[in-house]
């Protein structure tokens, strides 16, 4: 028998409950429950260590080098960032 | 603006980039099993922008801060919610961080969306900032009782929620393989294991340059800036951080931090309250919001602080 570890990485069926009601116009459900996902275990070792929390150390930057160095985002917070 | 394009690691992602919350989110995908994704998207965080910014009159938080205080009003599950989280990270924080503090806010200047470097002068000076032990009465049925006469602000934490909503409505429902939102600096990233997230920390002393990187695949990123975010009143440098336990702007040789954690709302929390501790004592602040996170300090004199939980 399959047993299943739970994995709750949502917020409150509340804020799915408002995405649905402002973008389709339907009713709201009743019950607000907590969304989530789940970890089985169908998956491999390998899956499992990827869906948990994952992040290397910071890096710091070489003082020499600036501009664009080739990561996906930066945490930008200028006045429209 | 939607784009369907490989990413710099050669990875095919879908994305929209939308101006909205004062400030321009980001969302990419790997794959979508909900075809309109991107309207489903947009108009989510276009209710969350008409409803919970504090620069529009006649939405929802207009409303609930409009109303008497001791009074009882009903509110939709999402402010219902939003208040409860932010009241529990009021307590969480020990009054660090306060959703409670709109007034002082606008008293030291803040009445305007950024960009602006110059508030009007205060006419009068900001009123001695109490509140109430409970002040808000959560009733468990969408009912709320107004104890506190404060009004409620809230700007970082609506955003931080809104960027959480749409991650998980992308990997509940969408089934995306991974993905990334970023609204304004405030991230959530995931991924099956076929991504990797690069994401670069920015000088906040010149925003086309990085002070370093990190590499992650699930959880959440949030900084805070106080030199961007920032303004004079008669003459004094004044932020929009205010310490929930004196309604005054927050002092701090910290200029900007970043924290990662689990999810980007505890990040976001993080983020703010690290700039009413002593750098040396982040972890004792920290260590109430979250169990796992990491934080990059920079102080106004450049240098970098990075730590860890234990």
């Amino acid at each position: 028998m399959n047993t299943k570890a739970k994995w709750i990485v949502g917020i409150s069926g509340a804020a799915f409950s408002a995405f649905i009601l402002s973008a389709l116009d339907n009713p709201a459900p009743k019950e607000q429950g907590t969304l989530s996902a789940e970890v089985t275990d169908k998956m491999s070792e390998r899956e499992k260590e990827l869906v948990q929390l994952d992040w290397s150390d910071f890096s710091p930057q070489i003082q020499s080098s600036g501009g664009n160095t080739g990561n996906d985002r930066t945490t930008r917070r200028s006045a429209r960032n | 603006m939607t784009v369907r394009q490989e990413d710099q690691h050669g990875t095919n992602i879908d994305s929209l980039t939308i101006e909205v919350m004062n400030c321009s989110f980001y969302v990419a995908v790997s794959n979508s099993e909900q075809p309109d994704w991107k309207q489903t998207v947009t108009s989510l965080l276009h209710y969350f922008d008409s409803e919970f910014s504090r620069f529009k009159a006649f939405n929802e938080l207009w409303r609930f801060n409009e109303a008497e205080q001791n009074s009882t009003v009903t509110v939709s599950p999402v402010l219902y919610d939003l208040l409860k989280k932010a009241e529990n990270y009021r307590i969480l924080t020990e009054g660090r961080f306060s959703p409670y503090m709109l007034t002082q806010l606008e008293q030291h200047g803040y009445h305007q969306s950024f960009p602006f470097t110059e508030a009007v002068s205060a006419k009068v000076p900001p009123s001695i900032y109490k509140l109430e032990s409970e002040p808000l009465i959560f009733h468990g049925d969408g009912r709320i009782t107004k104890r506190t006469k404060q009004k409620v602000d809230l700007g970082g934490i609506a955003k931080g929620y809104a960027v959480e909503a749409v991650s998980t409505w992308l990997q509940q429902q969408a089934h995306a393989c991974f993905g990334i939102v970023d609204g304004g600096g405030d991230m959530a990233v995931w991924s099956n294991g076929e991504k990797t997230w690069k994401i670069g920390v920015m000088d906040p002393f010149d925003e086309d340059r990085e002070i370093g990187a990190f590499s992650i695949m699930n959880g959440g990123i949030a900084t805070s800036n106080t030199v961007y975010r920032s303004w004079l009143q008669d003459g004094i440098l004044k932020s929009h951080l205010l310490d929930g336990r004196t309604g005054k702007p927050v002092k701090s040789p910290i200029v900007q931090t970043t924290v990662i954690t689990k999810h980007c709302i505890d990040a976001e929390i993080g983020a703010k309250v690290c700039f009413m501790e002593d750098p040396a004592a982040i972890k004792t602040v920290l260590n109430k919001i979250s169990e796992n996170y990491q934080y990059v300090l920079v102080t106004i004199d450049g240098q970098t602080i990075n730590g860890r939980s234990n």
